[in-house]
């Protein structure tokens, strides 16, 4: 039997193994190979999409290093012209001017050449210089004669006889500069003996027709004399005229190139600015036209961009010369590759690039010519420009970067992700990073949510399917264990009607032989063959009463019953049957023992089953104890015996129809399975209730309670 | 000398038959009612034959075979 339940277990092991490998292995590859065909998929897509992006970053790479190609070829174009071997500053100012400042991403130009001081072609140019000494090294008798004109207007005071020896020096002077030197001294003294009128006009002559020509201290000429025009017409108080001088001051004064220093430059503007704005607060200022406040307004504007232009000319003088200037000083043979350099200031990279020029051998170095690329521009225009020119995927955002990943566009990345594709430029210069950000990826999304969709429908799947499998393992399990039991059943009851069918055979065939002639003997084997019908009659009985129940069909005849009786009967009919020597059974009434209304025969036949089990499992020499006692409102009829006991993990299951307990097993002992289930249900039928106590070894105590009826 | 032959048997009827029918034809019978019975009066009878019922109550049969085999008893 034990084996019997091994293999019915392993039976069951083996059908959770096939389950496992039939169902739950392939359904765990396969969400395995479908996540991982997902994570393929997804990898190849990300692969793909990276390389499209790289692609798209190295043609804007590619945009940009063209452009700034373009700027460097120029450069080196424009650095071996003569203008720059030959030091020509006007030259050089004219191919700046049309070479450099036209292309919007040069910022500003720097030229240097070697021990000399650095300058802006496009913004400063040192004018040309007249010789300190000129006009006395040219002729004594003019020399005399100046000095001549000097002691008048400044000794004497004599400014109109002055002004008359300066007019006439003007004629004889030689060079425009002493000529210009001249006219000024003419004006000077006009405008000390207040004649403003014709001061005005010699100014005038002067700012038209000796423009670039220079103070002995190196300042524009005409612009000094529009300011003094300016200052006269004040005073002559022709405001309108003093504006309008003023403004051509002004307009002067903005002009590029400019041999101005810094600080002549704020002090003339702010110079100008104070005599147009005296005009236009004053009383007159309703009179000045609209022309004229445009144009101011215009000037204006000009003069920031000039200082914007004069600060990042400071800024190159500051961060970028003295490099420059190293490299000059320790420059050899003339090397025509341009060269690249960028300085971070401030958070702002400084691009400069720069071309050698040659010295008039064209074998040594003579100066460095170098632009400053507009960064703004760059950004802004060459980068749109090349974004333009390129298809990117959607959600594909560009970030140009500095190299600590500080983002230069506007656009701020506001992903925190790692950028998809990340290019630099070549030798780093500019010294940015190009990176390409996914956000958010649609495809990848679209697949992300796929991958979770087939992870969870498969994990469902088989939780599911497990829960099924589970569910049909346990039922097939019950099944194959109630089949077990109805064969063993079979095989019981087989047994059961067998062995008294032998014996009650053996016995008759002795008898009707004529083999047995002793009467006692006689006796012996007629007791045997009526306990064997006997046992027969109640095993027949179980099992139709047992098929009545099962098919609802069992009736019971109620009627008053002497319980007592009926016990005493049965206990006297079991010590009979006992041929040999048994478990000794009592029979013990306490009380009085009211009548119960109950089917006689089924209350017999419930007590003999009680004592037929008790009688199985006792061994000889033990006691059973049926014991009748009541409470006065139920009646208890008890059967305790001192047999083996039931496992206290069957002893629920005792009335359980074919259980048949594991300590009744063993002993070899057979039974139908049925005769509890018998009990338990008359009782019941009675509107009773049955217990069992039992302890292992130690005995059972079955009580059945029947209620008294009124 | 009549041989002596041990029943192991538990329902009565059957023994009671077999050991009147082998009595009748000349051996000395012996019964035991259960298979711990059976193995002590074979210990101490030493019978020539041993007819024993597999299924008994406290000691089965096989095991009763196996016991007085251990025991170096042979009776067939």
């Amino acid at each position: 039997m034990l084996e019997n339940l091994g293999i019915a277990l392993r039976k069951q092991k083996k059908l959770v193994l096939i389950f496992f490998l039939t169902i739950f292995l392939p359904a765990l590859t396969l969400s395995v190979f479908g996540v991982r065909a997902i994570r393929n998929e997804r990898f190849r897509l990300a692969k793909q999409e990276e390389n499209e992006g790289r692609r798209a970053a190295r043609f804007i790479r590619a945009d940009v290093q063209s452009k700034i190609e373009a700027v460097t070829s120029a450069l080196k174009g424009i650095a071996r012209d003569p203008a720059f071997i030959g030091k020509d500053h006007a030259a050089i100012h004219d191919l700046a001017e049309k070479r450099l400042a036209a292309d919007p991403l040069i910022g500003q130009a720097v030229l240097l050449y070697r021990n000399e001081e650095a300058l802006f072609p496009l913004l400063l140019v040192p004018l040309e210089r007249k010789p300190a000494d000129s006009s006395k090294a040219g002729d004594a008798a003019l020399a005399a004669r100046i000095r001549r004109a000097e002691a008048l207007e400044f000794v004497d005071r004599n400014f109109r006889a002055a002004a008359a020896l300066y007019l006439e020096l003007t004629t004889l002077a030689s060079g425009r500069n002493l000529q210009a030197e001249m006219l000024t001294g003419q004006a000077r003294c006009l405008q000390k003996s207040a004649d403003y009128k014709e001061a005005v006009n010699v100014y005038a002559r002067i700012a038209s027709g000796y423009p670039d020509s220079l103070t002995p201290s190196g300042l524009p000429l005409g612009l000094l004399a529009r300011l003094q025009a300016v200052e006269c017409l004040e005073r002559a108080g022709n405001s309108q005229g003093a504006a309008k001088t003023a403004l051509d001051a002004y307009r002067e004064l903005l002009k590029k190139p400019s041999a101005l220093s810094e600080d002549q430059f704020k002090t003339y503007i702010s110079l100008v600015g104070e005599a147009i704005d005296a005009v236009l607060a004053g009383e007159e200022g309703a009179q000045v036209s609209d022309e004229f406040r445009a144009e101011y307004a215009g000037l204006k504007k000009l003069q920031s961009d000039r200082m914007e232009e004069r600060a990042a000319a400071g800024l190159l003088r500051k961060e970028v010369i003295p490099e420059l200037e190293r490299r000059l000083s320790q420059s050899g043979a003339y090397i025509s590759n341009p060269y690249r350099l960028s300085r971070n200031v401030g958070g702002r990279d400084l691009l400069l690039l720069a071309a050698w020029i040659p010295d008039r051998t064209g074998e040594g170095t003579a100066g460095i010519v170098g632009v400053q690329i507009n960064n703004d521009h760059l950004l802004a225009d060459v980068l749109s420009e090349a974004l333009g020119n390129v298809q990117l995927n959607d959600g594909v955002e560009v970030v140009l970067a500095d190299l600590a990943g500080r983002p230069l566009s506007e656009k701020i990345s506001t992903s925190k992700a790692l950028p998809l594709v990340t290019e630099y430029f070549e030798d780093n210069f500019p010294p940015w990073k190009i990176e390409l950000f996914q956000t958010p990826a649609k495809g990848l999304e679209i697949l992300d949510l796929r991958r979770n969709f087939y992870f969870w429908t498969i994990l469902t799947l088989i939780v599911v399917l497990a829960f099924g499998a589970f569910l049909i393992a346990r039922t097939i399990g019950h099944e194959m264990e109630i089949l077990k039991i109805k064969s063993d059943f079979v095989s019981s009851v087989s047994h059961e009607f067998k062995t008294p069918l032998t014996s009650i055979k053996a016995l008759m065939e002795r008898l009707v032989d004529g083999k047995v002639r002793d009467p006692g003997k006689m006796d012996q084997y007629f007791s045997i063959i009526a306990q064997d019908t006997d046992r027969l009659t109640r095993l027949v009985n179980n099992l139709l009463d047992f098929s009545k129940i099962e098919e609802g069909k069992k009736e019971y005849i109620f009627a008053d019953t002497d319980v007592a009786r009926i016990a005493a009967e049965q206990v006297e009919a079991f010590k009979k049957d006992q041929v040999q020597a048994g478990p000794e059974i009592r029979f013990e009434i306490i009380g009085d023992i009211p009548a119960v209304r109950a089917d006689a025969e089924a209350l017999s036949r419930a007590l003999a089953n009680l004592i037929g089990n008790a009688v199985k499992f006792t061994p000889p020499g033990k006691a059973i104890r049926v014991g009748l006692s009541s409470d006065g409102k139920n009646v208890v009829l008890d059967v305790k015996d001192e047999g083996i006991g039931i496992h206290p993990d069957e002893v629920g299951k005792v009335f359980e129809k074919f259980f048949q307990g594991k300590n009744a097993l063993d002993q070899t002992v057979k039974g139908t399975g049925l005769g509890l289930t018998l009990v338990k249900h008359i009782v019941e039928a009675h509107g009773g209730r049955i217990f069992v106590e039992s302890r292992l070894g130690l005995g059972s105590k079955f009580s059945m309670v029947f209620p008294i009826k009124a | 000398m009549p041989k002596k032959i041990l029943i192991v048997e538990d329902e009565p009827g059957i023994r009671l038959s077999i050991s009147d029918e082998l009595e009748s034809v000349g051996f000395r019978v012996l019964t035991a009612e259960n298979g711990e019975k059976g193995l002590a009066a074979a210990g101490r009878e030493k019978p020539d034959l041993i007819i024993l019922d597999l299924m008994l109550p406290v000691l089965d049969g096989t095991e009763v075979c196996k016991k007085l085999r251990m025991r170096g008893d042979r009776t067939p």
